[in-house]
């Protein structure tokens, strides 16, 4: 074996080998290597998957060919003759990378990878003629793709004329009426006003009627009552509340990154804001998504504007990641944004194109790639919005106007006295150095507070009067002399947890003067001269010499000098020095000149070193330094949002860029990828660049690509703003009616279904543009038809033809999600905050509606869970319902539950004097917004006495019973499952 | 509107189809189970669109996952590597120092602990397991496991639900929504863990399937595991009955006026399904009903055992009743250089961490093992065992390893798996999987397989794609089958 290769080593070196595609001349020795070393091995590995009798040839490489080695597949030419180092077939084989490893089970024994070496390095000899098989590309065709229905521009249609034009209340309802005419189904009547009330509160608000309202509806006489209720239920801000909840189903908002970590984002509650802001001012629906996709761009002096853009920002973000992990990362983070984007707007997979073309809409891989470099710039994270610019300069201009006067007075007094002083000074200054006098130490301590805020505020004596020999503050601690404490040392000497402890010493010297400390202390520290604070620092660490130095104004005699140290926890400590009082050589130089011969530079120099030392000069500048404190900040908000530039995974140069990958491997590029949109949804692929150069009269400075692709995405004409009108106005109708007229509504493409009214769908589209986008004409217009208004029994003739209801001839009752079922417990109870905005609570038992508690990931609220709220990872369009025991159980056995029972059962009987029939009778209206019939007063009145009874002695047994009976009725389906 | 998905749970459904005679044609049951407000007859298109059986007979009616977090080292335990011995120190040709989270030295790390070869099959492990390895001929080892992540989470949400990052649901989600439980009162996928694994909850959710599908997860430490299944202080038995009988007659009244909204017949039996849970749950849990000779068996006497071993009795409990997915996030590790959260995770001293933590589960599942085959469990009981990857074959520090997703080790035993097979091969150090390579997808396959369904077709369409816990990937591994 080692004989024959080392001899085709050495031929292969001495032969200079044709380079490129041409491959080598065939040599008997060549051919018998191939066909003995090479031919077995690809036939029996690699041919299942790599040759044209492959069921399926796997990434589009053929090995049973030289020309197809050469051609290569999807990742390149598979080899280069003569380069088994640059030879992809060799790092496959060597299993080089974890992403291509060739065999994909079993790795190729030493000896056949040295073969393959030895083979390329020779030039690949191969005699295999025939061409690699053609692998026709299925190409996508778009103007075949416009043809289908989602995708088609929106028809203005007229509502069809129907026969029994008395049931008609709205337009919308010709388009049902006619069709169910057809099928000849008769829908339902009007359903009776009690039950409207209902349905529409829970619709719009998310919340039941009080009685009150219940009852002035309905003796309300007018004929529109209804559409008033409506109108007055779309102008409350309970509107805002209900429907940003399905809008954050959608964005799969959360507050917290998600992931092993799960780090919180504590200021992403602005998008839930801005999405229920804007639904209560109506902000139409283009400019909706326009904020979203690029409001930091499009307005960007705007709270909301930066706040819209959490919707792209609020995917999960792992930020435990090695270094490997990072580009992947990235690239499922460009994922998740256009996949959710794709799914919420415009009811498209777009993820789906991301491994190859789309299965089955006409929506490329190349199409995908420049769709997710439109965020390729883009991060996340707490960009600080200044919330209020012009307040912040007009403070600033008051301060300005009120600091300047103090500096002013400062300024004259350094030139006006503060010389005359210094000559004073020099003139008095003693020739010989008198060295202060420092008596010994004195301690006393520790004096302990409840935090170390608390120690480091608190005045706990010394600081005010100092008496030796009389115990301090109510721990009545006494003074210590500490003769032995050396200066220049560290002592860690103190103790105390959150404490402080005081020294004391004086200092005597013979005429007043300056003089200079330098101290360490452990942890924070005050110093005192003579009761006057002359340093705090509020600092943790431990001690070591000069970490501070202090300029001292001595008077003349004795100065009391005290040092408080305060400690946070562990060891705690000291460190003194008095530096000599001296001048440093500079000054000392300039003050030995004859006052005349300095010049304006050293009398500046010396003045500056002087005014320390000078009593008034500290003062006017204590006065100034006070004031600086004041100075006004300008109001930063940081909000959770996207931004150019803003954080994300980072992996080195390619941080920004998107590559186009093979088969979404992002260690197979295959070059840059450029800013674009969807094929399919542009009129003509033309015009792509007009939306990316758009507005800007430099054709060379182009949009910032988000912007650019906010307005194709809600450009109805040319771009994507038809489809995206369509599919938000399904959801709509969904929500109303429980399906919508496309029943998949995160999917108008191909796999999804067809709209049951494809008229009627592309009719509400046309009106909501008309409207300027607005959503709630569209509202009004679904809840003031027949449809949404009819009863929701079934008839023999419905069921026989239609018992899927696709037609709408009644209108089913739905169960309620999670959060009105929540906020319908807390509104019933009578202990519903309506609180708006703002940060949100991790307590499910806070009081305040559900849209404010809040999303993190790893602790999502279980009340909230077990009715199926979505776990904010995904887009989620329509929730599913389910009805599992663990619902029961929590409505029977949990605490959280009982309570809510409990205030229901104290609100029902205010006092102890109420009637059974009474008490049940107010419980049903609040609960269930009906009075109760006989035989339901009856058989609750046998329960509530019953009960009372098991209850026997307890004096709270009659009040458990009502508790009782309120917890039951709440376990009613009827209080969850709106008619 | 009602969801088809939720018209009733998906085993009750089964169950009442199988009661009322799935010979016929569904549209003449229609009627039958519309009169009894069951099923909506989209309800009633999706069951029978859908599988209402396996695919074919399971091998295995419930499996028990025993997942080792923080990731035995594959060379410790059960892949014999004795070049790691004779050329400990050396330098690891080939070794990337950035395989795992930290950096390696490059430098071979011979096993800490003696080698030898068990039972009939000569499978080799090291002296840390033995109880477990008194099973060895019931296992069928995989020595050519490898995974994509080297990250914790990552890894974990890869090993559940074949993809590393969250959202996917993982494959007891996956079973019982194609298989659903054999027992309505009673969870069909439970979770036991002591201290939370890293990754938390998420690594064991649902992710887009319904929630009904999610497991019960159960901290063995705690008193109160189930949430909620105890009634409310103070109020009897009876006092509660009263409550719900009054409650059945009013909802029956109210959904006979309603008799096509079948969630509203669900909701209706869902209570006295969860009144029926009160007294069958903490009863399938109440390992005090064991002899004291079995719970000695498990080591639920000693300190080092106990927690485990608590756990792998209630696993085979619960088995016993029917329930269907059970994974035991196992080891605890209260020194060693382990973490509360990764109990395998040695980075420091991986012969001082896998001492502890291989002792507080060896015995335990020694005793599973030998419990399931005395019943009569064993055969239709599929035992899983394993971490998230495995661990480098060069030192971190001076003694302990890193992370490593190149090459790992897992064992099989029980329910449709041949007893006694040693499959795959890492490379001569065990740094990288190198024979009959099986990446996660076919672990799963297989897995599935043996329950009874087939990969490729159990789907779940969501946001208008049809996903698989195999996503397009996956291949039975048939050596390992019986």
């Amino acid at each position: 074996m080692p004989k024959p290769l080392a001899i085709l080593l050495t031929l292969t070196l001495a032969n200079t080998v044709t380079l490129g595609a041409s491959p080598t001349k065939l040599t008997p020795q060549k051919l018998q290597f191939f066909e003995s070393k090479i031919r077995p091995v690809l036939i029996k590995t690699c041919y299942k998957c790599h040759a044209a009798s492959s069921n399926k040839i796997k990434g589009k490489l053929q090995l049973d060919t030289r020309a197809g080695l050469l051609k290569g597949g999807e990742s390149g030419p598979a080899l280069i003759p003569g380069h088994p180092e640059k030879s992809l077939l060799i790092k496959a084989i060597r299993h080089d990378s974890p992403m291509l490893e060739m065999p994909p089970k079993s790795k190729l024994s030493p000896s056949q990878i040295a073969d393959f070496e030895a083979w390329i390095k020779m030039g690949a000899p191969d005699p295999r003629d025939g061409r690699a098989k053609e692998i026709i590309e299925k190409k996508i065709d778009y103007d075949k793709g416009r043809q289908f229905w989602s995708f088609q521009p929106l028809k203005n249609y007229i509502p069809p004329k129907v026969k029994n034009t008395t049931w008609v209340k709205s337009p919308v309802d010709n388009f049902i009426l006619a069709r169910l005419e057809k099928e000849q189904i008769a829908p339902n009547q009007t359903a009776p006003r009690i039950t409207l009330i209902r349905r529409a509160y829970f619709a719009l608000w998310g919340l039941p009627p009080t009685p009150q309202q219940v009852a002035d509806f309905l003796n309300d006489q007018s004929p529109d009552a209804y559409t008033e209720l409506i109108d007055r239920l779309l102008a409350g801000q309970h509107y805002g509340e209900r429907w940003a909840r399905h809008w954050l189903d959608l964005a799969r908002f959360a507050e917290s990154n998600g992931y092993a970590f799960d780090k919180d984002r504590n200021a992403a509650y602005h998008y839930r804001d801005f999405v229920i802001k804007a639904l209560n001012q109506d902000m139409p629906y283009n400019q909706f998504i326009r904020l979203q996709i690029a409001g930091d761009q499009i307005n960007p002096d705007d709270y909301m504007a930066h706040a819209a853009t959490g919707f792209i920002a609020a995917g999960p973000f792992t930020s435990q990641q090695t270094q490997k992990e990072r580009e992947r990362s990235r690239y499922e983070q460009l994922d998740d944004v256009i996949h959710t984007l794709g799914t919420a707007t415009l009811g498209l997979t777009i993820g789906c194109a991301r491994c190859h073309d789309h299965k089955f809409d006409p929506i490329s891989a190349n199409d995908y790639y420049r769709m997710i470099a439109n965020f390729a710039q883009t991060g996340f994270d707490d960009y600080k919005y200044n919330s209020n610019p012009k307040e912040h300069q007009a403070a600033l201009a008051a301060y300005n106007a009120a600091h300047k006067p103090l500096v002013a007075l400062r300024t004259a007094y350094e030139k006006e006295k503060l010389p005359a002083t210094l000559a004073i000074w020099i003139k008095n200054r003693p020739k010989d150095v008198v060295r202060p006098k420092l008596s010994p130490w004195q301690t006393v301590g520790p004096f302990t507070a409840a935090s170390f805020d608390k120690a480091y505020d608190t005045s706990f004596g010394p600081e005010r009067k100092i008496i030796l020999n009389k115990p301090v503050g109510k721990a009545k601690l006494k003074w210590k002399p500490q003769p032995n404490w050396a200066d220049g040392k560290v002592h860690n000497v103190f103790t105390g947890t959150n404490a402080a402890n005081y020294l004391f010493r004086t200092i005597e010297v013979p005429a007043a003067g300056p003089a200079e400390i330098s101290i360490g202390r452990d942890d924070a520290v005050r110093v005192y001269l003579n009761r006057r604070q002359v340093l705090a620092q509020k600092v943790t660490g431990g001690v070591a010499p000069d970490q501070a130095k202090v300029k001292l104004n001595l008077k003349a005699g004795k100065n009391e000098l005290v040092i408080k140290i305060i400690n946070a926890s562990g060891p705690s400590g000291f460190y003194f020095k008095l530096l000599d009082g001296d001048p440093p050589k500079n000054i000392q130089k300039i003050i030995d000149l004859p006052a005349a011969k300095r010049n304006a530079q050293q009398k500046q120099q010396l003045l500056k070193w002087f005014a320390p030392y000078d009593p008034q000069w500290v003062k006017l500048n204590n006065t100034v330094k006070a004031h600086q404190t004041k100075v006004p900040k300008p109001k930063i908000i940081p909000i959770f949002s996207a931004r150019k530039g803003g954080a994300t995974y980072n992996f080195g140069a390619d941080t920004r860029k998107v590559y186009f990958l093979t088969r979404g491997n992002s260690n197979q590029k295959k070059g840059l990828a450029s800013p674009g949109y969807s094929r399919v949804l542009m009129s003509s692929p033309n015009l792509e660049k007009q939306w990316l150069n758009a507005s800007s009269k430099d054709a060379a400075k182009s949009l910032p690509p988000r912007v650019a692709m906010a307005n194709w995405i809600t450009d109805h004409r040319q771009g994507a703003g038809h489809l995206l009108a369509r599919v938000i106005v399904n959801r709509l109708w969904k929500h109303h009616m429980g399906q919508g007229i496309v029943r998949t509504p995160s999917d108008f493409g191909t796999q999804g279904e067809r709209p049951t009214h494809p008229q009627l769908l592309d009719y509400l589209a046309t009106k909501l543009i008309q409207n300027g986008w607005k959503l709630k004409p569209i509202h009004k217009l679904i809840l003031t038809s027949n449809v949404y208004m009819q009863a929701g029994h079934t008839t023999p003739a419905g069921i026989r033809k239609d018992i899927e209801n696709k037609l709408w001839w009644r209108r089913p009752a739905l169960r309620l999600e999670a959060e009105p079922i929540r906020d319908a417990l807390l509104a019933v109870s009578g202990t519903l905050d309506t609180k708006m905005f703002g940060p949100g609570s991790l307590n499910q038992a806070d009081k305040r509606r559900s849209v404010y508690l809040k999303v993190k990931r790893s602790a999502l609220i279980p009340i909230l869970q077990l009715f199926d709220a979505p776990n904010a990872l995904q887009s989620i369009g329509q929730r599913n319902i389910t009805t599992v025991p663990p619902q029961a159980l929590a409505m029977m056995n949990s605490p959280y539950i009982r309570q809510v029972a409990a205030s229901l059962a104290k609100r029902v009987r205010p006092s102890t004097e109420a009637a059974i029939p009474q008490i049940i009778t107010d419980a049903y209206h609040l609960a269930l917004s009906r009075p109760p019939t006989a035989s339901e007063i009856s058989t609750m009145t046998n329960f509530i006495n019953q009960q009372t009874a098991s209850y026997g002695n307890n004096p709270k047994a009659f009040d458990t019973a009502i508790t009782d009976f309120c917890q039951l009725v709440l376990c009613l389906n009827e209080f969850m499952f709106v008619d | 509107m009602p969801d088809q998905t939720n018209a009733f749970d998906y085993y009750s459904r089964r169950n009442f189809l199988k009661r009322a005679g799935l010979g016929a044609g569904a549209l003449a049951f229609m009627d039958v189970l519309n009169t009894q407000g069951l099923l909506s007859s989209a309800a009633l298109a999706k069951s029978a669109s859908r599988a209402l059986k396996p695919d074919y007979a399971p091998k295995a009616k419930s499996i028990i996952w025993l997942f080792m977090p923080g990731s035995p080292s594959q060379v410790d335990t059960f892949d014999y590597k004795p070049q790691l011995q004779k050329q400990h120190g050396k330098k690891l040709k080939g070794a990337d120092p950035k395989t795992g989270f930290f950096t390696t030295s490059g430098k071979i790390l011979g096993s800490p602990f003696k080698w030898k070869q068990y039972g009939q099959s000569g499978a080799w492990a090291s002296e840390i397991f033995p109880h477990t390895t008194k099973h060895v001929d019931k296992m069928a080892f995989i020595y050519s496991m490898y995974s994509r992540s080297n990250n914790h989470t990552p890894a974990m949400l890869e090993m559940n639900s074949g993809f590393f990052l969250q959202g996917r649901p993982c494959m007891g989600s996956w079973v019982t929504y194609g298989l659903g439980s054999e027992n309505n009162n009673l969870p069909g996928f439970v979770v036991m863990r002591g201290v939370m694994p890293r990754g938390g909850s998420p690594i064991w959710s649902p992710g887009f399937l319904p929630k009904k599908y999610q497991p019960t997860a159960i901290d063995g430490r705690s008193k109160t595991p189930i949430a909620n299944l105890a009634p409310l202080k103070g109020m009897t038995r009876k006092q509660q009955r009263a409550q719900l009988n009054i409650l059945r007659a009013m909802n029956t009244k109210h959904q006979q006026l309603r008799p096509y909204e079948a969630d509203l017949a669900a909701r209706l039996e869902s209570f006295e399904l969860a009144y029926r849970m009160q007294t069958a749950a903490p009863e399938a849990m109440d390992i005090s009903r064991e002899s004291e000779t079995t719970r000695e068996m498990y080591g639920v006497n000693q300190k080092e055992t106990n927690l485990v071993a608590k756990q792998c009795l209630t696993a085979r409990r619960l088995v016993e009743r029917g329930v269907r997915f059970i994974q035991i996030y196992a080891g605890t590790n209260g020194g060693g250089g382990g973490v509360g959260d990764v109990p395998w995770d040695g980075h420091n001293d991986i012969g001082g961490n896998h001492r502890i933590a291989a002792k507080s589960v060896d015995q335990p599942i020694g005793a599973l093992l030998q419990d399931l085959q005395q019943r009569g469990m064993l055969e239709d009981t599929l035992v899983v065992w394993g971490g998230e990857f495995g661990r480098t074959s060069d030192s971190q520090g001076s003694k302990g390893r890193d992370h490593n997703p190149n090459a790992f080790t897992m064992w099989l035993a029980g329910g449709g798996i041949q007893g006694g097979v040693q499959y795959g091969a890492s490379d001569e150090f065990g740094y990288k999987s190198v024979d009959k390579r099986v990446p996660i997808h076919d672990l799963h396959a297989t897995i599935l397989h043996l329950l009874g369904l087939d990969h490729e077709k159990l789907t779940y369409r969501f946001n208008g794609r049809d996903f698989r816990l195999t996503d397009v990937f996956g291949n039975l591994i048939k050596p390992i089958l019986a």
